[in-house]
């Protein structure tokens, strides 16, 4: 018997990074849910940002970073513009109508530079922030926040037919993924925050598969960002409570901690600022964490 | 009393083995050895192979023509094979549909094929699936003998198939449904699959072909572009040296993974009509609005799945938090799209969750040994087929690959309606057809408009019961009433949009996974069950005194009796109704069924050893679209009778147009206890009633026993589409018989028998006071007991109403036989003590169904 089994590809094996560098538009223009109690150091940000592209390359992606574009000051946000899940890169709408006009560059990049199957979103009234979207490595989990409806959920199952995608309401953050992240396969990171919490049963009714939870403290310690085996996360300046529990929880050689404060200020997390993509050429599997175990038979019962 | 029976469905080896009947039984063991060993009018796989070749070229001349009869035994059936092809095998005409399968599967020199089935589709395109252990020619009432051969049972884990020929059909099943819509998919894993495809039946890439012409007669998705065939080929190379067997593993593997992968989809609407697709599958039943999943129950999370009239109802067991079990409820086009819905989910859930089928022993309520059979999955389930399986000792077979390019044209064209008119159910989420969706005839959208409002449990709340005047009440309501009310206290939750979904662990596939798990009702309460039953009667028997006062009314009714059925009969024969419960197609433009229903319901009453009481009882109605042969019998005793149950269960059961009438019990569990008020609404306090009413003066106790005869409408307070006449007989008087007259699509007649010692026309009725009801479903049976308690002037009587009912649906039955059953069973169960009867009450539905 042939067997077709081969090891399960690490859906979070990825090998290129989309980042925007931050304009100047960024300090004044960019959207904020409440104003930040000091105004955004610009330098500071830019410098924070370069690091962050450092520590992306460090687990081994390579960064593709676009020049700033002065009228779309949340442009650094790439997250938001495009989701790319199994090759395939949905453009999305962003729920803030001055962010329309940034998918356009992601766009051009995605299909051209990196040569994926671009899919765009065919129903006017949908908005999808891709910060709204989750991607467990086994299903899509769609947060309806201020910035994403069910349109724009559907577009999202659409685009993504392999997988079983649900959507959760959001309330009290402005993306799902404020609030929660893949910390590594199988492993969502939450906050205890009520906010979060509630959120998290929410998802926890409807996804298919099981994970396990790494909660944390600070609601932003939440945000982490997951690939090829490493995680990204706040430093203990900005987390305090979270941080030794991080230490604690996760191993110390696969980790980094990232200081984005001034991009916090203007909403900004660990996942919002890259998007991440696997490039496989040729592919054995289409890129899904589901196991066998995942799929497996119940263990069958006698009445 | 509620609170102690619900226990029972939860805690391990005590649900009574209620399921299979005695009838299917007997069929299954019919059945069996052919599975083993072919018949032998089977011919040679070499022959049929000729066959099929000569099938083939007669096709490409005139691909459309139907087979036709050879001879008055032997019916031609066109099977459309996954590979596209047909092939036509003849059967006896009375065969039973596992002959067909059989040979269909011997032909392909399939083993493992309980994951198979055979299909065939209504004049709607709605597939249904061939029930193997009943004859073909009951299920295929108009249209030539056409069907595919499909997958039905999706293994979650194909490497776990044994032989690669499995294998082999699986992909082309996926194929198929990749090719339909199905099985969406995004380009990329288009491009995956379908090289996967080209390796498996081209072998290694060629370096010398050039583009992608050497695939361009393939199919592979349903808009493929020149860009999949060139992302194809170049997947394709990378594939050098995996045989067949390997590439079709592959294949598997991916699509195994795939969120659609095995989910047979079904329309419907939640309690708001908005649209949704309910999609059934190896793990479980999930809910889809358009693309997006809102809802999964996986099996463990199921208490309870049950059908009524269009609805679909799923009972969750409570999460972590909360108290009561929710049922949710959804709306499917008509009553045979919910029960084919139901059958799907029994039939998934036997075959992945359970180890064997519900054995098929020990189930029948005590009464009734013998009677019917109510639906369940009777073939192996995949831990058996698995394991016989692991016996399989021959060589892997040789075969051949060649589908796809075949399946190019024939999907292209000919074939066109299996690979791509799916009906709306079948089609894809989002891809739904909203005009095939409503082109239901006339009655049907009517059926849906009329329902549609009644999916709102509010509306019916504390509606009272609508009694015109003139002798008819319209009981569709009261039914719908108590399951109002039952929603209420039930905590039955439609599913609504934004409504607070019940939490769906998300362990659940791989947790609570204890025994109790899977046992999933369908559709009948297992306290309800035999042992329930039993102790019932038993306690009935020692609070029983001496016979005192009984009149025995077997000869009347009995008598009676026969004359109905055998007019009934006489008229069965007339129409070409086939088919039973279980398979019952309901299809009013096209095919002219009868289906027959006999109730039989007694009445028993007791009082205190003195004073004076009253009790009423007993509704029975027709529904607009159903018929009924009923008999009922009412008894007065004077015993103090437990039972457990719910009035609304039974009312269900005869007032609706269900036609297994075991389909009733879906909201009622927890309302036993819940409440008297429950009762008191459900009960049907028909003051106004016709004619059955009768007051008694019976060794000084008063009785008074009302009988109702309701009919259903089809709006909760509209009078019924089809007037369904009573008639009461009392000792003196003959019984009459009603035609009634024709509606659009449904014809129906009634007659209604009534015995009542009595012989008193004027009844009054007295509110009673549910104490307790039971019902018992099986495929053409029902039985019903219902114990009240009426109170007048501080004494407390009760009465019991024990209600047969018999359907069928040109199926043949010994009416006769099961009347007389019936008849003496009612009366000599429930009859040993001093109890008397009241009123015996036959009454007989007939009806055709598009006959006109």
């Amino acid at each position: 018997m042939p067997t077709g089994k081969g090891k399960a590809p690490d859906v979070f094996r990825y090998h290129y990074a989309i980042v925007s560098r931050i304009p100047n538009s960024f300090k004044d223009s960019s959207l904020k849910q409440k104003e930040p109690a000091k105004p955004i150091d610009l330098e500071k940000a830019r410098q924070q940002h370069e690091e962050y592209v450092e520590t992306l390359r460090k687990l081994g992606i390579d960064v593709l970073e676009l020049p700033l574009d002065e009228r779309h000051p949340d442009c650094v946000f790439v997250e938001d513009t495009a989701v790319v899940i199994n090759g395939t890169a949905l453009i999305c709408r962003p729920g803030a109508s001055s962010r329309l006009g940034e998918v356009a560059v992601i766009r051009q990049t995605l299909r051209k530079e990196l040569g994926l199957k671009i899919v765009e979103v065919d129903n006017d009234k949908a908005t999808i922030d891709g910060g709204d979207v989750l991607w467990t490595g086994k299903e899509i989990v769609v947060g309806l926040s201020g910035r994403t409806n069910q349109e724009g959920a559907q577009a999202i199952a659409k685009a993504f037919p392999e997988y079983a995608t649900c959507m959760v309401r959001v309330e009290g953050a402005l993306h799902l993924k404020s609030l929660m992240s893949m910390a590594g396969p199988e492993l969502i990171a939450v906050s205890r925050s009520p906010a979060a919490q509630k959120v998290l049963k929410r998802v926890q009714e409807q996804v298919t598969y099981s994970y396990m939870i790494l909660t944390v403290e600070e609601e932003e310690a939440a945000n982490m960002l997951y690939a090829n085996g490493m995680r990204v996360h706040l430093p203990d300046t900005t987390i305090p409570k979270s941080f030794p529990i991080i230490e604690n929880k996760l191993d110390f050689q696969n980790r980094y901690a990232q200081d984005i404060s001034e991009l916090q200020k203007a909403d900004g997390d660990l996942t919002s600022m890259s998007i991440l993509i696997q490039k496989v050429k040729h592919p054995k599997n289409f890129s899904s964490g589901v196991s066998d175990e995942d799929l497996g038979d119940f263990p069958v019962v006698t009445l | 009393m509620a609170d102690d029976s619900e226990k029972i469905p939860d805690s391990p080896g005590k649900e009574p083995a209620d399921l299979d009947t005695t009838q299917q039984s007997v069929d299954q063991e019919e059945e069996k050895p052919k599975d083993q060993t072919p018949p032998p009018a089977e011919p040679s796989p070499k022959k049929e192979k000729a066959k099929k070749e000569k099938v083939k070229k007669e096709k490409e001349k005139s691909p459309k023509k139907a087979p036709t009869t050879r001879s008055s035994k032997m019916v031609a059936c066109r099977v459309l094979l996954l590979d596209g092809t047909d092939q036509e095998i003849e059967v006896e005409k009375r065969a039973k549909g596992q002959v067909l399968f059989d040979k269909v599967c011997e032909a392909a020199n399939l083993i493992e094929k309980d994951y198979f089935g055979i299909s065939y589709r209504d004049a709607t395109d709605t597939r249904y699936w061939l029930a193997l252990d009943k004859k073909i020619s009951k299920q295929m009432r108009s249209g030539p003998w056409v069907f595919a051969f499909e997958v039905k049972f999706y293994p979650p884990d194909p490497s776990q198939l044994t032989e690669d020929l499995t294998r082999y059909h699986l992909c082309l099943q996926v194929r198929n449904d990749i090719l339909s819509g199905k099985l969406p998919c995004s380009f990329v894993t288009h491009a995956l699959l379908g090289s996967y495809t080209v390796q498996s039946e081209l072998g290694d890439y060629d370096p010398d072909e050039q583009g992608v012409k050497y695939i361009q007669d393939f199919r592979f998705a349903p808009n493929q572009t020149n860009e999949l065939l060139e992302k194809i080929a170049d997947l394709h190379k990378t594939h050098k040296g995996q045989t067949p067997a390997e590439a079709e593993m592959h294949f598997l593997e991916n699509s195994k993974k795939l969120a659609m992968y095995g989910v047979d989809l079904h329309q419907a609407r939640d309690s708001e009509l908005v649209d949704i697709t309910l999609g059934v599958c190896a793990s479980g039943l999930l809910v889809y609005r358009e693309k997006l999943r809102i809802n999964r129950f996986a099996w463990p999370k199921i208490l309870k799945l049950s059908y009524k009239r269009s609805n679909f109802y799923v009972k969750i067991r409570p999460g972590e938090f909360e108290q009561f079990e929710n049922t949710i409820g959804f709306k499917c086009a008509n009553h045979r799209l919910a029960k084919r819905l139901w059958k799907t989910c029994v039939e998934h859930h036997t075959f992945f969750r359970l180890k064997e089928p519900e054995p098929p022993n020990a189930r029948m309520p005590l009464t009734f040994p013998g009677f019917g059979s109510r639906f369940r999955y009777s073939g192996r389930t995949q831990h058996q087929t698995r394991q016989a399986a692991a016996l399989i000792d021959r060589p892997e077979p040789r075969f051949e690959r060649a589908a796809s390019k075949r399946l190019t044209t024939r999907s292209m064209d000919e074939s066109e309606p299996y690979n791509t008119s799916e009906n709306p159910d079948q089609s894809a989420i989002g891809y739904g057809h909203p005009d095939r969706a409503n082109a239901r005839t006339p009655s049907l959208a009517e059926d849906e408009a009329g329902q549609g409002g009644r999916l709102r449990p509010g509306e019916e709340l504390g509606a009272p019961g609508y009694h015109p005047p003139g002798g008819q009440a319209y009981t569709d309501h009261v039914e719908l009433k108590t399951t109002g009310v039952n929603l209420s206290q039930d905590g039955v939750a439609y599913y609504k949009r934004g409504d607070s979904i019940p939490p769906t662990t998300p362990k659940a596939m791989g947790e609570d996974l204890d025994d109790e798990d899977a046992k999933i009702k369908y559709g009948y309460d297992s306290r309800y069950g035999p042992g329930y039953e039993n102790q019932d009667t038993l306690e009935m028997r020692r609070k029983g005194g001496h016979p005192d006062g009984y009149h025995y009314p077997g000869q009347q009714p009995d008598r009676q009796n026969r004359d109905l059925i055998q007019e009934l009969k006489r008229r069965q024969e007339g129409g070409q109704g086939e088919g039973d419960d279980d398979d019952d197609r309901y299809d009013p433009s096209t095919e002219h069924l009868e289906k027959k229903r006999i109730l039989i319901t007694t009445t028993t009453t007791t009082s205190p050893a003195h004073g004076t009481s009253a009790t009423n009882s007993s509704s029975s109605g027709s529904s607009r679209s159903s018929s009924e042969n009923s008999i009922q019998l009412d008894v007065a005793s004077n015993n103090l009778v437990e039972g457990v149950d719910d009035l609304h269960a039974q009312q269900d059961s005869i007032t609706t147009e269900s036609y297994v009438t075991a389909e009733m019990y879906t909201e009622t569990t927890t309302t036993t206890a819940a409440g008297e008020g429950a009762g008191k609404m459900a009960f049907f306090h028909g003051a106004g009633g016709p004619g059955g009413e009768s007051q008694e003066d019976h060794h000084g106790y008063k009785k008074t026993t009302t009988t109702v005869v309701m009919t259903t409408g089809d709006d909760s307070s509209m009078p019924p589409t089809v007037p369904t006449e009573r008639v009461k007989y009392d000792p003196n008087a003959e019984h009459t018989t009603t035609s009634t007259t024709d509606v659009p699509l449904v014809k129906t007649q009634s007659r209604t028998v009534t015995y009542s010692s009595s012989g008193d026309g004027g009844r009054d009725l007295l509110p009673g006071e549910l104490v307790s009801s039971q019902s018992h479903a099986s495929r053409s049976q029902t039985v019903e007991t219902t114990t009240y308690k009426t109170e007048s002037d501080g004494v407390v009587e009760t009465t019991i109403q024990r209600k047969i009912t018999i359907t069928s649906e040109g199926e043949e039955l010994d009416h006769d036989k099961m009347l007389a059953e019936a008849i003496a069973n009612v009366t000599s169960e429930y009859l040993p003590q001093d109890r008397t009867v009241q009123k015996i009450e036959i009454k007989t539905d007939t009806e055709e169904v598009g006959a006109d």
